[in-house]
């Protein structure tokens, strides 16, 4: 079982358990009949799951259709569905997808107006939460991918910001039913302004202006938080306490206050004053220091070991001096942990700045040039105290380690998968652009393509 | 289970160009046939992981890198990492190609390192090209082509392995006068890049830690350890490709 296909077969599982996906279907058909059809013909695991998605972030279109600017949200909605058609048309290399665009006719005129949003929200809020939960539990549960750059990750990413999207409007879709109820709506805010401020179209931005409403008297945060659950969030008890409500809250009654007040109130954390430049290391407060760092830090400001110096400040940030012997001194103490080699570098922990969890200072030896992509500082290496004579050696921990070069499983898979699928192509004699293989091969090189085959050769993809 | 158009980007198979304006390439005929339009192709694509950290941004149409090319799987350790695309039509502006690695940063490895892991085996001959280590291999050797002369992945991986002896086959073609000018400006000695190469790994494995045989097979200009490779007639022997078409096809 692949890793994709033991993600998404719970969810299939659920959803066709539940008999959710047929009422869901039922509900968009009239907006997306065509599409639908497509969607459903196709009943292989991969294409239900891709298909269930594509009906959830249409229904969070449908959703939120009224209650913002119509343009915006057609755009929006073009937008999901051509980035969704890479998924769909890719679903299973060997099973073609024919997926126009014919969807966008149906998106540009259908009758947008046939549903409220509260008859809508109805429908689909508790059948759409329940899949979410569900997808939630199941990226719970899920094994920790730690390439970061994984396009797994890049495909859960895109999955995470639409859930956390949706539920946002699932969120707000009863509360700005409920201002519009009260006449906010049409006088306090307008949705297209709304929009404008943030692409993703988060609803965050409503709740300043809906902040009179409010009307908290001298409370602390948490009582704050309480009295707007109590008052206004009690009536939609699935969302009652949850995380993402009391987020809300916070936000509307931060804004509130800051509003009446002209500051901040309690829900802001004062700032941390950052040690200054060069700063003596006995009076820096080492507790808010990591651990780790400590020690470098202490010799970084070390008279004997202190390997950089101030030299002011230009139009590009601060400025310093490295003193090179001393550099090449502490790493060769190792006290100094480099973290990355180059040709012409290292890169190390900050001395400046200090809590570098991802090193940014960089040293180039050749140009003689330093900087840290951090606080900025930057400036030249000083050789005087470095005798020509002496050479320094870095191949004790230049030595690039085989041992910690891996190729990730995926990376294996989909290059294997190239291949067997080259390999397919290059025994196909008839196409032309093999036997132009084959005859390179066999003429200009003197090699016999079958021998050559044996080794891995395979002739270019193409179709 | 297919791949994705973002998979197949991320990891070089598909490169996307701004110079690519016909339909003609094999490629978009296929990713059009599974349902994108040449629009919705040409747009700009961006990825995005974790909001911030990763970022893939593609202009223009899509290619395939490797198009018209023979190509030879390349590996790290027992795992797949790139491919090496060797030109078909003469006179190539790019004659070797590795797909691109604009997006992660796994070392391309090397070919055929599989035979690093097979103790049966004792001696292993590295060469700068798949096209020579073709031929060490019909010659009866088990090669590597480590694809160019600084691939410091593969040196290292076979000095980790420690098991088999190591025959350094790397190219000798001659300089041309404008090589010859600058290795004089620069002070290098008036050797060929190959050969200058054969003495960098060889002291580069050194430094790896590796202790068992290096033999030169073409290198017998420099150093004590004359070459094991030598030419019947007296010419200039270049490299073991130009070799085999030449003369030793029609021998082995």
């Amino acid at each position: 079982m692949s890793t994709d296909e033991w993600t998404y077969r719970p969810l299939v599982n659920y959803l066709n358990t539940r008999d959710i996906i047929p009422r869901l279907i039922s509900l968009l058909r009239p907006y997306y009949g065509c599409f639908l059809d497509k969607i459903c013909a196709d009943q292989s695991p991969a294409n239900q799951y891709y298909g269930y998605y594509t009906l959830l972030t249409l229904a969070s279109v449908v959703l939120h259709r009224d209650a913002f600017d119509v343009g915006k949200i057609v755009t929006q909605e073009k937008r999901v569905i051509h980035n969704h058609q890479v998924s769909l048309c890719r679903v299973d290399a060997c099973t073609t997808r024919e997926v126009n665009h014919e969807q966008l006719r149906y998106v540009d005129y259908f009758d947008r107006r046939s549903k409220s949003v509260a008859e809508l929200a109805t429908y689909l809020r508790p059948l759409i939460m329940d899949v979410l939960d569900v997808k939630c539990s199941v990226g719970d549960n899920e094994e920790p991918n730690r390439d970061r750059a994984m396009p797994h990750d890049l495909e859960r990413g895109e999955w995470w910001k639409h859930v956390h999207q949706i539920q946002r409007y699932l969120a707000m879709i009863p509360l700005a039913v409920f201002l519009q109820s009260h006449g906010f709506y049409a006088d306090q805010y307008d949705p297209r302004t709304i929009w404008n401020r943030e692409k993703n179209g988060s609803l965050m931005y409503l709740f300043p202006e809906c902040a009179p409403i409010i009307r908290p008297q001298a409370m602390s945060a948490d009582e704050q938080i309480e009295w707007f659950c109590n008052n206004y969030v009690d009536q939609w008890e699935e969302y009652h306490a949850s995380a993402t409500m009391r987020m809300l809250a916070n936000r509307i009654v931060k804004h509130t206050l800051k509003a009446r007040n002209g500051f901040d109130v309690g829900l802001t954390k004062p700032k941390v004053e950052q040690p200054s430049l060069f700063a003596d290391p006995h009076s820096i407060p080492f507790g808010r220091i990591l651990s780790h760092h400590r020690d470098q830090y202490a010799v970084y400001h070390d008279s004997k070991t202190k390997f950089i110096e101030s030299r002011g400040e230009d139009k590009h940030g601060k400025v310093g001096l490295i003193h090179l012997g001393r550099l090449c001194d502490l790493i060769e103490q190792k006290k100094i942990v480099v973290s990355k080699w180059k040709e012409q570098g290292c890169t190390i922990s900050c001395p400046i700045h200090g809590r570098d969890s991802d090193p940014s200072f960089n040293i180039e030896f050749e140009r003689n040039w330093f900087w840290c992509y951090g606080c900025g500082i930057h400036g030249r290496i000083d050789r005087s105290d470095v005798p020509d004579t002496i050479s320094v050696n870095f191949s004790h921990t230049a030595k690039p380690d085989a041992t910690n070069i891996k190729v990730s499983p995926e990376h294996h898979r989909i290059m294997s998968d190239t291949q067997i699928l080259l390999q397919k192509m290059y025994l196909g004699e008839s196409d032309d652009d093999a036997m132009d293989a084959w005859e390179y091969l066999a003429t200009q090189r003197g090699h016999d393509p079958y021998h050559a085959f044996d080794l891995g050769a395979v002739m270019d993809m193409s179709m | 289970m297919g791949w994705t158009l973002t998979q197949l980007t991320y990891y070089g198979l598909v490169a996307f160009s701004k110079n690519i304006k016909t339909v003609d390439y094999s490629i978009l005929q296929l990713l059009c046939k599974h349902g994108m339009t040449p629009t919705g192709i040409c747009r700009n694509k961006q990825y995005t992981v974790n909001d911030e950290t990763v970022e893939i941004i593609c202009e223009g149409l899509p290619y395939f890198p490797l198009n018209n090319r023979v190509t030879f799987p390349l590996m790290v350790g027992q795992r797949m990492s790139s491919f090496y695309g060797r030109a078909i039509w003469k006179n190539s502006k790019v004659p070797h190609i590795k797909l691109p690695r604009k997006h992660h940063s796994t070392p391309p490895g090397g070919w055929n390192t599989a035979v690093l892991a097979d103790p049966r085996i004792e001696h292993v001959s590295v060469t700068e090209a798949v096209i020579d280590g073709l031929v060490i291999d019909r010659l009866g050797g088990y090669p590597i082509g480590i694809i160019g002369t600084g691939n410091s992945t593969t040196i290292c991986e076979i000095a980790l392995g420690k098991k088999q002896n190591i025959y350094l086959g790397y190219d000798n073609e001659e300089l041309s006068p404008a090589e010859l000018k600058l290795h004089k400006e620069t002070g290098k000695p008036d050797l060929p890049p190959g050969q200058l190469a054969t003495e960098r790994t060889a002291k580069l494995l050194r430094d790896f830690g590796y202790k068992e045989t290096i033999t030169y097979l073409t290198h017998y200009t420099l150093g004590s350890e004359n070459p094991i490779w030598k030419v019947s007639d007296g010419s200039i022997f270049k490299d073991f490709g130009a070799w085999w078409k030449d003369k030793g096809q029609f021998f082995f």
